[in-house]
């Protein structure tokens, strides 16, 4: 058991520009200062746009600034990996298959 | 005292006596027909009594013989004629006649001298002719019947002869018939004046009562139409006619106060004149605004026409008018003017108290009429603010309202409707009815709204929604109650769930047109009792169905609810129309004449197939847009066999499009962008176009949007224009990304 969790953040449904502040106001709220970081788990997501992508890569800049990791979990092959193939996400974002292995990735790397 | 009183009926005397020779249009005004008939007949017969006693000492043998006897005769047959007649009731005698009467008499009896001779005693019934004549009729014609009836007399004077004796007789004979003729001509004069007076004094007494029941009437008419039950231009209306009419005047205006001003406005006037061009009065302008500012009531005699402002005096001249305020406590409300145009008309002090009586009337009932408007309109806009103001159109799902508030004098109904689309796809649609009326229930609605909403959003299916509603009605409120249908489609499967709490029951129309109820259970209202079970039933809707919801105010302005629903199945069953041409057909068959008491709310949702070909799709610039966008493009993707991965990719590109239209196109208060996809064959062709401007990007924002959509299309076209932009994807399905 490590010192420090992990927080985990699942998100359901679909996220376009009439939900991606909101979530994005959510998800800052789940990092204290102190976490690693935070591992955003898409696997329940149906659909993603710009505007999610917009999001994911802010909040992994902001989590940069502060030392904090942003890892995310997403099924293979599913449309959501696409679209975040497709725009670069995954250089900045690196992306898993599951849960366990997105946390145990941002412990490891932090050495 | 009693030297003043002795001093008015001296004046009283003179007057009448001169009233003797005063020329009037009526020479016998006063005089009293049927006792100068009796009269008359009485004296007549008293003559040919008389007459025919006088026979035997003077027969009228003297002039011309035996053959005197037949005039005495016909002269006794006249005077029997004569009485006959005026005692006769049916037969109408004038004055006249009466005086023609007396002349024939006269004739007569000289007649009778004449047959008789010197030293009859016929002459003596002269005094009864002159009576008749002299005492029945006006002063001009008494005298000269006396004339003449003194050149009668002295008529055998002319054929006898000259004789000092008969002279002398004759004039003594003239000097009595003088002297009792002019006593009977003044006392008959004297009595006739008195009548007229009195008869004048009657009217005049008689008019002044008249006046005071039309006044009380009046007051009674006044305080009887402000009770009256309709709307306040009818009532102000009604109100002047009635108090221009009680006070003599031809004109009359109420003004209205302007709503935190100083300035009065007309309202009502009474129908006279051609139309004023003032409509505005100042406070303490003219009459009208003196009455205002001084809160009391101002007459005018003669008013100049800058005494008198405003509506009442354009182009008119009066001669007297009166304003008064309508005030109720301390508030002025309006101003009551009245003008007359007649010669010589004063307003008396009768008039202005029954203005004034007029105008506190006028003054509550214009407050009342306004705390009804205040409280109607604050309802009214609750209402309205939480009605949808728009159904959003997609294809595949056709939806249209109606809403019918209450006839005047209805306060607001509690009728609402909503639809929401759910993340999955699915549509719920609600109708309800809040029981009640005006603001209680139109608040009552907004939080039941709410609540629904919320709970939709957490779980859609109606019966669950029914029950968590019906457990947050207890909040509400003891005695509170609604009633409420909910309607959840499934597009893809096709079919709806149903779940109501005591509402009509939806009507279904078939594809091909005809109309029924469909059977399922309905639960109590909410708020009945304080757990209930809702149940819940879901049947096929295919494409090319509409189900039309509805309240009670559309069906039950029948006696008969199952009449009013056959009514409405009836008028529903036949060619199919799309869910506007539903409402407006079903709310004219039902509601000819516009809303009754009661509000009514229609709600029509149609199942329309998509075109594989193409659809187009108007949506409103928001972010919420974006979700409907995305079912109705995957849903027409599906059906043209796009696999997943195809339709996402679309999907995202047609949502990046119109992401950008919603977030860069138009100003903060919205607009409208449109949305249309072709197929042929294989290739699918996507248009978004706005109507905007395209707002530069900001710098953090990246043009992901763009480089995303050319990742996932063939071809992207952006044409900008002065009118709008438009994004054109293509793509041919089938073939790798």
């Amino acid at each position: 058991m490590p010192d420090e969790a992990v927080p985990i953040a699942r998100i359901e449904g679909e996220i376009d520009i009439s939900n991606a502040d909101d979530v994005r106001d959510a998800l800052e709220q789940l990092v204290g200062n102190a976490a690693v970081g935070l591992v955003l788990n898409l696997s329940d997501v149906r659909y993603i746009d710009s505007a999610a992508v917009h999001l994911i890569l802010r909040l992994a800049s902001q989590l940069q600034k502060r030392r904090q990791k942003l890892h995310a979990v997403v099924p293979a092959d599913e449309a959501v990996r696409h679209v975040l193939v497709l725009t670069a996400v995954e250089r900045l974002v690196p992306l898993h298959l599951t849960e366990d292995a997105a946390v145990a990735a941002m412990r490891s790397a932090r050495s | 005292m009693a030297a003043a009183d002795r001093e008015a009926e001296r004046s009283i005397r003179r007057r009448r006596l001169a009233a003797l020779v005063a020329k009037r249009a009526d020479p016998y005004a006063g005089g009293d027909l049927p006792t100068a008939r009796r009269l008359v007949a009485l004296l007549w017969s008293l003559a040919t009594v008389l007459t025919v006693a006088m026979f035997p000492l003077s027969p009228p043998t003297e002039a011309i013989g035996r053959a005197g006897w037949i005039p005495a005769v016909l002269v006794v047959a006249t005077g029997v004629v004569v009485v006959h007649l005026l005692r006769d009731d049916r037969r109408n005698v004038n004055f006249d006649q009466l005086l023609m009467v007396s002349a024939v008499g006269l004739v007569e009896t000289a007649v009778l001298v004449w047959l008789a001779g010197e030293g009859s005693s016929y002459q003596e019934l002269y005094v009864l002719w002159i009576a008749a004549g002299v005492g029945v009729h006006p002063p001009r014609r008494a005298l000269l019947f006396l004339a003449v009836a003194l050149v009668i007399s002295a008529l055998p004077l002319v054929w006898d002869g000259w004789t000092d004796d008969g002279a002398r007789e004759i004039a003594a004979h003239a000097l009595l018939w003088c002297a009792i003729g002019a006593a009977l001509m003044v006392l008959i004069a004297y009595t006739r004046a008195q009548r007229v007076e009195l008869r004048s004094g009657e009217e005049h007494a008689r008019a002044k009562a008249e006046a005071a029941v039309k006044r009380v009437l009046a007051h009674e008419s006044i305080a009887e139409a402000t009770r009256a039950h309709m709307s306040l231009s009818e009532l102000l209306r009604n109100l002047l006619d009635v108090v221009v009419d009680a006070v003599g005047a031809e004109h009359g205006a109420i003004l209205l106060r302007e709503p935190d001003a100083n300035e009065f406005v007309l309202a009502a006037r009474t129908n006279s004149g051609t139309p004023p061009r003032t409509r505005r009065v100042g406070l303490g302008a003219g009459l009208a605004g003196r009455a205002a500012s001084e809160r009391r009531a101002i007459v005018g005699s003669n008013p100049a026409h800058d005494t008198v402002l405003g509506p009442l005096v354009d182009g008119r001249d009066l001669t007297s008018a009166a304003a008064v305020p309508l005030a109720v406590d301390e508030s002025l409300l309006g101003i009551l003017e009245v003008g007359a145009s007649t010669a010589g008309h004063n307003f008396t002090d009768d008039d202005l108290r029954l203005l004034e009586f007029a105008g506190e009337r006028m003054a509550l009932a214009i407050d009342r009429a306004r705390l009804h408007n205040e409280t109607r309109h604050i309802a009214e806009t609750l209402q309205r603010r939480l009605l949808p103001g728009r159904l959003p159109q997609i294809p595949g799902m056709e939806l249209a309202a109606r809403y019918l508030p209450g006839g005047p004098g209805a306060e607001v109904g509690g009728d609402w409707y909503d639809a929401i689309f759910h993340g999955d796809g699915r549509v719920g649609v609600v109708m309800g009815d809040v029981v009640g009326r005006g603001i209680d229930a139109a608040s009552l609605m907004g939080q039941l709204r709410t609540a629904f909403r919320a709970y939709a959003i957490e779980d859609p299916s109606p019966a669950g929604v029914l029950g968590r509603l019906n457990g947050a009605f207890s909040q509400f409120g003891p005695e509170q109650m609604a009633t409420l249908v909910l309607l959840l489609f499934d597009p893809e499967s096709s079919n709806v769930c149903i779940a109501s709490a005591g509402h009509p029951p939806p009507l279904f129309v078939s594809p091909d047109g005809s109309a029924s109820f469909i059977d399922y259970e309905p639960g109590l209202p909410l708020g009945v009792l304080p757990y209930g079970s809702y149940p819940e039933r879901t049947v096929p809707f295919m494409p090319g169905s509409s189900a039309l919801l509805y309240t009670d105010g559309l069906v039950e302005h029948r006696s008969d609810i199952r009449a009013g629903l056959d009514a409405l199945r009836r008028a529903a069953d036949g060619p199919v129309l799309d869910a506007d041409g539903l409402c407006d057909l079903v709310v004219a068959a039902l509601l000819p004449d516009g809303a009754t008491d009661d509000d009514a709310a229609v709600l029509a949702i149609r199942n329309v197939p998509l075109s594989a070909e193409r659809f187009e799709l108007r949506l409103p610039a928001e972010p919420n847009a974006l979700l409907v966008m995305r079912r109705t493009l995957s849903r027409w993707l599906d059906a043209g066999n796009a696999n997943p991965r195809e339709s996402y990719e679309l999907t995202v590109a047609c949502g990046e499009a119109c992401a950008n239209a919603i977030e860069h196109a138009y100003p903060p208060s919205g607009g409208d962008f449109m949305l249309r996809a072709m197929r042929r064959n294989s290739d699918v062709e996507i248009t978004v176009s706005d109507s905007g401007s395209w707002r530069p990007r900001r710098a953090d924002d990246g043009g992901r949007g763009l480089d995303l959509i050319r990742k996932l299309v063939d071809d992207l076209e952006i044409t900008p224009g002065s009118s709008g932009t438009t994004v054109t994807l293509r793509r041919k399905l089938g073939v790798g990304a």
